[in-house]
């Protein structure tokens, strides 16, 4: 699974790969926009799949399921 | 049209921003006017239960509705007092563990705001203060009404927190001084060009970095039409859960620096040490300031000393690494009183943004109680050359109250600081030192610290000073 996604996630990248030079005049709003719509989709998916495995996960341990917990560590103890 | 503020009221200078609402300042309380623009967003964070979420959670500051009259009553739906941040400390001040605590904060509340139908409009690194020895939220004004679009804070939660962190952990710790330089965060395609090849292959670093970065690129420069296309909420709350994991998984890796190990490699005798924090104590008893800024803390001993005794503590070191350690330190303890930070005392943090009044001065932000200065006038005097007067004059201007140690010529540590360089300090003596102080402090007590040649005094600022 995490190669698939590596995969993936290189092609991808090969396609903006070209050196990046600074414009910082300009506001840098819409590319942020856009690569949003970009990596919805990609995003909303593995959230979906590693709260459906966490379920699973929770159902073999537990042996019942649980309220599906994304991260509930706090950052600071 | 809005009225001018009243001339009594000031407005805080870093806060014109956001059409929301504003600070400002009456008869030295601290006030912030929500704007009457923003009332539907105030009213949902409020009525809507996240403001109750959020202060519960300890992620944000607690704010009292009052009825005082606005700054500028055209344009105001509310008053409130929000609760006083002791310190303001700012992202190149935080060493990594509180930028990366700070990061995973704003997130949490972005998770619980995207639960209540709202959203961050902002993730600056600013609005986050440390509040015993927490990060919260200090802008109430940050959300507003979830529609289902990009999150627009996005491109400032890369800029603020995760470009520096990364470049941090991947490149150098150095780079976290970038924030200073950058106002609003660290430019993406800087971080791009700066991180090292190899995180292109790291999916959620090329998505969040260098993607990112070449969209911003690729779109800068032309007016496009970009299709109002809905983001789910799953979305919005994918793309916060993978920026999470990333920070999490985000680690400052320690090594050794110059002074990291100095308690181990310093001269001082167990004896010696435990009898400087004892006379420490007992000058903090004989002093007793409500506020106290360690300058020159290395991982925070001292400041302990204070801290423990419910002083708010200010823990200045220009090492990042022991400030990552006063950090961790403070965590485990939980404790609530002691805030490490990175300060360079040769060259502080400067007034910066508009007007240089956005974000303050070092010297700015003071003055406090009580300075203690332990192990440190020789690195003044020695390494940077500054002479005592000079010292003197900064520290009679930053406090009331000096708990300072000498360190002669003779000790080890200063032989240390001389033996690649040639000695110009005929003037480096006790003499000297004791006479340039008694100008601007009266000495109230002179302490040897038994089983080192140092000399710990208790000093108190005189009015009449040069």
């Amino acid at each position: 699974m995490r190669k698939i996604i590596r995969i993936s996630a290189i092609t991808l990248a090969a396609a903006f790969l070209s050196p990046v030079s600074a414009m910082a005049y300009i506001d840098p709003g819409t590319g942020s926009y856009v690569i949003q719509l970009l990596i919805a989709g990609f995003v909303g998916a593995m959230f979906t799949l590693r709260i459906f495995w966490k379920k699973i996960v929770r159902l073999f341990k537990k042996g019942g399921p649980d309220e599906p917990k994304v991260d509930d560590k706090p950052p600071v103890p | 049209m809005t009225s001018l503020p009243s001339p009594e009221d000031r407005t805080h200078p870093g806060s014109f921003r956001d059409p929301s609402g504003f600070l400002f300042r009456r008869d030295g309380v601290l006030y912030r006017q929500v704007n009457a623009v923003y009332r539907e967003h105030f009213d949902e964070l409020v009525g809507g239960g996240l403001y109750k979420d959020l202060t519960d959670a300890g992620l944000m500051v607690r704010h009292e509705e009052v009825d005082v009259p606005a700054a500028e009553p055209a344009a105001a739906y509310r008053i409130i007092r929000p609760e006083p941040v002791p310190f303001i400390s700012y992202p190149y001040e935080w060493c990594f563990g509180e930028l990366k605590d700070a990061a995973r904060t704003t997130l949490r509340i972005q998770k619980l705001a995207l639960e209540r139908g709202l959203t961050l409009k902002d993730a600056s690194a600013y609005n986050i203060q440390f509040l015993r020895g927490r990060p919260v939220l200090i802008d109430t004004l940050s959300f507003e009404k979830l529609r289902m679009k990009p999150w627009v804070a996005y491109r400032q939660f890369c800029q603020h927190f995760l470009a520096p962190l990364l470049l941090m952990a991947r490149r150098d710790h150095r780079l976290g001084q970038l924030s200073r330089v950058f106002l609003d965060g660290v430019p993406l395609d800087l971080a791009s060009l700066l991180l090292p090849w190899s995180t292109r292959l790291r999916p959620s670093i090329a998505m969040h970095i260098h993607l990112h970065a070449a969209s911003q690129k690729r779109y800068a420069s032309k007016a496009v039409a970009v299709k109002e296309r809905p983001v789910s909420l799953v979305s919005l709350k994918g793309l916060v859960d993978s920026l999470d994991r990333l920070v999490r998984r985000t680690e400052f890796r320690l090594t050794r620096t110059e002074w990291g190990n100095y308690y181990k490699e310093t001269n001082y005798s167990d004896e010696a040490f435990e009898e400087k924090k004892r006379i420490v104590s007992e000058f903090l008893e004989l002093a007793k300031p409500r506020t106290v800024w360690d300058l020159g803390a290395n991982t925070g001993v001292f400041s302990r000393l204070a801290g423990r005794r419910g002083i708010p503590t200010v823990s200045f070191d220009i090492d990042p690494l022991a400030v990552e350690l006063n950090y961790r330190e403070a965590v485990k303890g939980k404790e609530t009183d002691v805030l490490p930070l990175i300060l360079d005392l040769a060259n502080p943090s400067p007034g910066i943004g508009w007007a240089n009044a956005e974000r303050d001065s070092w010297l700015a932000r003071g003055p406090v109680d009580a300075v203690l200065a332990l192990a440190l006038v020789h690195h003044l005097a020695i390494s940077n050359n500054l002479p005592f007067a000079m010292i003197a004059r900064t520290l009679r201007r930053i406090c009331g109250r000096l708990i300072i140690e000498f360190v002669p010529k003779s000790d080890s540590q200063v032989r240390r600081l001389l033996q690649t360089r040639e000695d110009v300090f005929p003037g480096y003596t006790q003499k000297a030192f004791e006479d340039e102080f008694a100008r601007h402090f009266s000495i109230e007590r002179a302490v040897p610290v038994k089983g080192s040649e140092r000399t710990l005094y208790l000093m108190k600022a005189r009015d009449d000073h040069d």
